[in-house]
C-alpha cells in the first residue's frame, strides 16, 4: 500500500521524486565502501521479500515494509538498498511502478535515514523497535502527503490508510527489537 | 442468400484478491447470432457446436432473435455450425487464448535474489578494478 503505482501521480511529482532520489543516492553511495556490499545485499534481499508478507485488514491488505530495520542495519547505504529493492519489487511483483520509483524510494528511504539517525543516539533493541514502528508511520505519512498532493480525494482515505498500518508497525517493531537484540549479542560491530 | 454468424462474447470482470491489484476476466457465456444477409434473423436454426477435436459439444436451436447461448470451457476452441432450411454457415470460436498466466511467485523471488547477487558481484568487481 505504501507503493504508489504508475499512472497515479502527475509527471511533475514523479520527476521531482526522481531528482530528489538521484541527489540522495549520489551522496549516500559516496559513503558506501566495497566491504559493505555483501551486508547491503543481504539486507536488500530481506527488504525485497518482506513486501510479500501480507496482513489482511478489512477489504484491503497491507504488507511489511521493513524500512526502519534497513535503516538501522545499513545506515546511509539503506537509501541505495531501498532503491534497488523497490526496483526489483516493481519489475517482478508489480508493487509500485517504474515512474514512481523515485518518489517511492523517497517515501520509504527518508524514514530509513531518520531511523538510523535516531538509533545512533541510543543504540539498544528497545529504541530499535520504537524507531522501526515510527519508520512505518513516517512512510505512510510521506506516501499520503504525496497522494494528497496529486489527488485531493485521497484526503478522506488517509485515516484508513494510517489505521491499516498500525498492525504492520507493531509487527515490525517486534521483529526489529529481536533482530537488533540478537545482532548486538552475536556481532555487535555490524550495527553502529 | 448467405447466413452470417456473429459472435458476441459476454465478458465478466473478475477481481482477484491479492495485494497487487489484478483485473482479470472470464468468459462466462458465448452468444452466437445468426442472420441472413439482408438482416432477417435465423429463427429456429439448427445449431451444432463442435470441439476442436471434432466431437459434438452441444446442440440446440436459435431463438426468435436468432441467438443461441452456450457456456464454454476455458482453454477449448469451438466450431459453431448453424443450419436452417438448406442454408449453412459456420464460425470458429477461440477461447483458448483467454488464459492469462503469471509466473509462480517463488520464481519471481528467486530471480530477484539472483539479480541482487549479480548486482553485488558486479559492484564489487568494479570497485576492485578501480583500486
Amino acid at each position: 500500500m505504501v507503493h504508489i503505482s504508475d499512472g497515479v501521480l502527475s509527471p511533475e511529482i514523479w520527476i521531482t521524486g526522481y531528482v530528489a532520489t538521484a541527489i540522495i543516492l549520489f551522496f549516500t553511495l559516496r559513503r558506501m565502501n566495497v566491504e559493505d556490499v555483501p551486508r547491503v545485499s543481504i539486507v536488500t534481499s530481506a527488504f525485497f521479500v518482506a513486501s510479500l508478507i501480507h496482513v489482511p485488514i478489512g477489504p484491503t491488505s497491507t504488507h511489511l515494509i521493513l524500512n526502519g530495520l534497513v535503516g538501522i542495519l545499513l545506515g546511509y547505504s539503506s537509501y541505495p538498498a531501498i532503491f534497488i529493492g523497490l526496483l526489483l519489487q516493481a519489475l517482478l511483483f508489480q508493487h509500485g511502478g517504474i515512474t514512481t520509483l523515485g518518489i517511492n524510494t523517497l517515501d520509504m528511504g527518508l524514514p530509513a535515514l531518520i531511523s538510523y539517525q535516531i538509533f545512533r543516539l541510543k543504540s539498544n533493541p528497545v529504541t530499535a523497535g520504537l524507531v522501526c514502528g515510527l519508520a512505518v508511520f513516517l512512510a505512510v505519512l510521506f506516501t499520503s502527503s504525496v497522494l494528497i498532493l496529486s489527488c485531493e480525494e485521497f484526503y478522506e482515505f488517509a485515516g484508513v490508510f494510517f489505521v491499516a498500518h498500525v498492525p504492520i508497525a507493531i509487527v515490525e517493531a517486534i521483529i526489529s527489537t529481536f533482530v537488533v537484540a540478537m545482532i548486538m549479542r552475536v556481532k555487535r560491530e555490524v550495527i553502529t | 442468400m448467405r447466413v452470417v454468424v456473429l459472435l458476441l462474447v459476454l465478458l465478466m470482470v473478475l477481481p482477484v484478491n491479492a495485494h497487487r491489484m489484478h483485473v482479470d476476466y472470464k468468459i462466462n457465456e458465448i452468444e452466437i447470432y445468426a442472420w441472413y444477409s439482408g438482416g432477417e434473423k435465423v429463427v429456429n436454426g439448427d445449431v451444432k457446436v463442435y470441439r476442436s477435436d471434432g466431437s459434438l459439444y452441444i446442440e440446440g436451436r436459435t431463438d426468435e432473435n436468432g441467438t443461441f447461448r452456450f457456456k464454454p470451457e476455458i482453454g477449448e476452441s469451438y466450431r459453431v455450425v448453424v443450419e436452417s432450411i438448406g442454408h449453412r454457415a459456420e464460425c470458429d470460436v477461440n477461447v483458448s487464448k483467454v488464459i492469462v498466466r503469471e509466473e509462480p511467485l517463488y520464481l519471481k523471488v528467486v530471480s530477484g535474489l539472483g539479480y541482487l547477487m549479480g548486482l553485488a558481484g558486479l559492484s564489487m568487481f568494479i570497485a576492485r578494478r578501480r583500486r
